[in-house]
């Protein structure tokens, strides 16, 4: 198994960054708004996880649950430290824009993309993870559910919650 | 206990979320085959496609990747070679262990010879400026 030859082998633990480095950074890239601090938080990440790798025991739940903890904490941490919720980058945006839209239309989408993901932010953490591990990552409600420690019935609810309580922000703010 | 229209939803949810990471989002069907629900299932599922478009994969550029690797890399090989030198710290001979501390004790009492003659002399010397 590659995670117990990455606790003695420096290549082994090289091959298992490049397995989870995109997911990691995706994570943490939508929980902060900032391609710069994600950077920062992914690197952090991985050194701690090579700090702490041996202590890991695999109980059936995959190696991703492990390092999405490692990174939920520090994304915590980075927030409480900082008390501040960034919007996410113009780049960002820019590129998630439709081919042919007038500037005012794309200006629209824009404002309308950046009250949503504001909206996301505002979410607590276990819902602001489950949406971007199924959005952002494509993963099944089960994967989900490993991640997070709880059933895939459970998540199915937990989403079924967080749309509501999202529309119910949106409205409250006039983008519904 | 959860009503059954509720469960009927999470479960029309759900499965339009997996529709949307597929690229499929087309909901009439879904929607057709509950219509009590239409009105706020079609509500949460047309949030549900805003999400989808907003939260796209995004990826860390190629040479942040190579250079934290190799930062890694290079990490886990100093955490290796300490690792490596930590038993042989351990691996020393008894025999050098008891030349050590023998070695150790000889020094000690020399050391506390030495004090107690220093000591005296000190002594002594004082003894005569009090009787002169």
């Amino acid at each position: 198994m590659l995670v117990e030859r990455a606790k003695t082998d420096p290549k082994a633990f090289g091959e298992l960054y490049e397995r989870y480095v995109n997911r990691i950074y995706n994570y943490i890239y939508y929980r902060v708004g900032d391609p710069s601090d994600a950077e920062d938080l992914t690197a952090r990440t991985f050194f701690r996880a090579l700090d702490h790798i041996d202590r890991y025991v695999d109980r059936g739940i995959p190696f991703s649950a492990w390092l999405y903890r490692i990174a939920h904490n520090l994304v915590a941490n980075w927030h409480r430290d900082r008390s501040r919720h960034k919007m996410v980058s113009l780049e960002g945006l820019l590129r998630l824009s439709a081919p042919g839209d007038s500037p005012e239309r794309e200006a629209e989408r824009n404002e309308e993309r950046d009250a949503l993901l504001a909206a996301i932010r505002r979410l607590p953490p276990d819902r602001q993870q489950l949406l971007i591990l199924k959005f952002g990552e494509h993963l099944s409600n089960y994967e989900i559910g490993q991640i997070m420690g709880r059933t895939e019935g459970a998540i199915k609810s937990l989403y079924h919650r967080t749309l509501i309580a999202l529309r119910e922000d949106l409205r409250t703010r006039g983008f519904e | 206990m959860r009503r059954r229209s509720d469960q009927k939803l999470i479960e029309l949810l759900a499965a339009q979320a997996d529709n949307l990471i597929q690229g499929r989002s087309d909901v009439a069907d879904m929607l057709a085959s509950c219509p009590e629900l239409a009105g706020e299932a079609e509500s949460l599922m047309a949030l549900a496609a805003r999400l989808a478009g907003a939260i796209q994969p995004v990826r860390p550029n190629e040479a942040y990747r190579a250079h934290l690797r190799e930062g890694l890399v290079q990490a886990a090989q100093r955490k290796q070679a300490r690792r490596a030198m930590a038993p042989q710290r351990g691996r020393v001979p008894r025999w050098q262990w008891m030349l050590g501390a023998a070695a150790v004790g000889s020094a000690v009492s020399v050391l506390g010879v030495v004090a107690y003659r220093l000591r005296s002399r000190h002594g002594g010397r004082t003894g005569q400026v009090f009787s002169g």
